[in-house]
């Protein structure tokens, strides 16, 4: 158990030279990593502190915006439901008011064709009667209906109204002879029985016969514009000109 | 069983007047390339990011190690201590660790070699005191409690340093030395459990020397709040130049710690 003074120095000079040597190959190079990756370990650390930070403030973000959006969809729905039930009430109002309105164009359309049809109606009705009525009374019309024309003519124009005498004697002197216009062909004896008439009431010598299918039935005296007598026509005409004035109401 | 038989020392290889080429420091320059060559493997593929290379992570575990022992005894930032107490801890461990290669006599068993080392930590200690706590307070410790301690002060240090490097010496030397007599003896299977035996104590004897250095550096460097309480009056403006010492730190409690776990 001795010391070798020259393996002492030696052994000083080796361990001061190793510790130079491994504070540079390795306690340098190991603490200096290890500090790196502590630093960048913290780094990291506060980058997933900050991320975790900023993804939370995202998501309460994000659960705002779901939140405004859910109110601001159920109030939109809201409107979309209220308005689209006023649209609903306006448009069946307006359909109730255009089916009112149809109706009544429909009904007053109805009640046009009604009364045309109704005029045309009676007016076919009046020239269906007016004309069954001549045709019934030409074909019931005879020498005895006409002797009974004839004798009601005559006690016509003897009854006739003085105004209405000096009128036709006026129209005779203007225009010439009267004419007598009958439905048929009268005899002798009945045109003298009416020429004498005449003559005795009016003055008059010479008096024309004519026959007239428009008369029908009866007898008329013709003087100028005038005209008297009394003829089926006549009551036809009448009955006729009362449709028109119906109708045209 | 002589001198020559217990010592790699008296192994000579070459030799020229005072200078001699021993197996002592053939074998320290063997374990020195050894740790050199790994950690210049490990600097050379050393990465920040992960994953990190086995070996890189095999040495930052041991640096860790290291760096948490050294601050909990210092109670200090481990930078400025960690190159010295870790390579004392890797060159005895690694010397410790090589003896099971047949042929390598691990240079801790050489006394020269652990007077050496002593002696470092002899040196280191003054020099971490005063570059830690300052000339004038580093003084004024071996004047504590009073001027006649002195002397005892100064044999303290000169008989911790000497037992520090007879205790590992002695460690080594007695387990080399067993593993010899017992080859004698059992040729066979008992030297091999003796030798797991010496590398459990190498390796033990390596964490003590380490932290046995690291107490009495913290202790040179730790002592200003002792003194500062009997040179408040004096030294009032240093007792707020370093207010972040911890309050619990006690070196001579550490100290006893380690000088129990020694054995």
């Amino acid at each position: 158990m001795s010391i070798d003074w020259f393996t002492f120095a030696a052994q000083i000079v080796n361990f001061v030279v190793l510790v130079a040597l491994l504070n540079h190959f390795l306690y340098r190079p190991i603490s200096e990593a290890i500090a790196n990756r502590e630093a960048n370990i913290s780094k990291r650390l506060a980058a997933a502190a900050q991320r975790e930070s900023e993804a939370e403030a995202l998501q309460q973000k994000f659960e705002n915006s779901n939140r405004e959006m859910e109110i601001s969809r159920q109030t939109m729905l809201d409107d979309a439901q209220e308005q689209a039930e006023q649209t609903k009430m306006r448009l069946m109002q307006e359909v109730r008011d255009e089916v009112q309105h149809r109706r009544t164009d429909w009904m007053e359309s109805l009640r046009r064709e009604q009364e045309s049809l109704l005029k045309l109606v009676n007016q076919k009705a009046g020239e269906q009667i007016t004309s069954i009525s001549g045709k019934v009374l030409r074909q019931i019309a005879d020498q005895n209906l006409e002797q009974q024309t004839l004798t009601v003519f005559l006690r016509e124009i003897k009854n006739i109204s003085d105004a209405e005498r000096e009128q036709l004697m006026r129209e005779s002197s203007a225009s010439g002879p009267p004419r007598i216009f009958t439905a048929f062909s009268i005899s002798d004896e009945r045109k003298q029985e009416i020429q004498r008439q005449l003559q005795a009431q009016f003055g008059w010598d010479h008096v024309q016969f004519d026959v007239s299918e428009e008369i029908v039935l009866g007898v008329e005296l013709r003087v100028g514009g005038v005209k008297i007598g009394w003829s089926v026509q006549e009551f036809l005409e009448s009955l006729s000109d009362e449709f028109q004035h119906l109708w045209g109401k | 069983m002589n001198d020559v038989q217990i010592t790699s020392d008296a192994i000579v290889y070459w030799g020229s007047g005072p200078f001699k080429l021993n197996a002592t420091i053939v074998n320290t320059w063997i374990t020195m390339i050894v740790l050199v060559l790994i950690a210049w493997l490990v600097r050379r593929g050393i990465s920040s990011r992960l994953p990190i290379p086995k070996l890189q992570h095999l040495l930052e575990v041991v640096v860790e190690f290291l760096t948490n022992q050294i601050r909990d005894i210092s109670q200090k930032s481990a930078a400025q201590f960690l190159p010295f107490i870790g390579t004392l801890f890797l060159l005895i461990a690694m010397a410790n660790l090589l003896g099971i290669v047949p042929g390598f006599r691990p240079p801790t068993a050489s006394l020269s070699t652990t007077v050496a080392l002593a002696t470092c930590v002899f040196f280191a200690v003054p020099y971490f005191g005063i570059r830690n706590i300052g000339f004038r307070q580093y003084v004024g410790q071996y004047f504590q409690p009073t001027l006649l301690m002195l002397p005892f002060n100064i044999i303290g240090e000169l008989s911790r340093t000497v037992a520090l490097a007879v205790r590992l010496y002695g460690n080594m030397m007695s387990g080399s030395l067993i593993a010899g007599v017992l080859l004698l003896f059992v040729p066979l299977f008992v030297p091999i459990v003796m030798h797991v035996l010496g590398l459990i104590t190498g390796m033990i004897q390596a964490y003590i020397f380490a932290i046995l250095a690291m107490v009495y550096i913290a202790s040179a460097s730790a002592a200003r709040k002792q003194s500062s309480k009997s040179e408040e009056v004096d030294l009032p403006n240093e007792l707020t130049e370093q207010p972040d010492r911890p309050e619990t730190n006690d070196p001579h409690s550490i100290y006893e710690q380690g000088a129990t776990a020694n054995g």
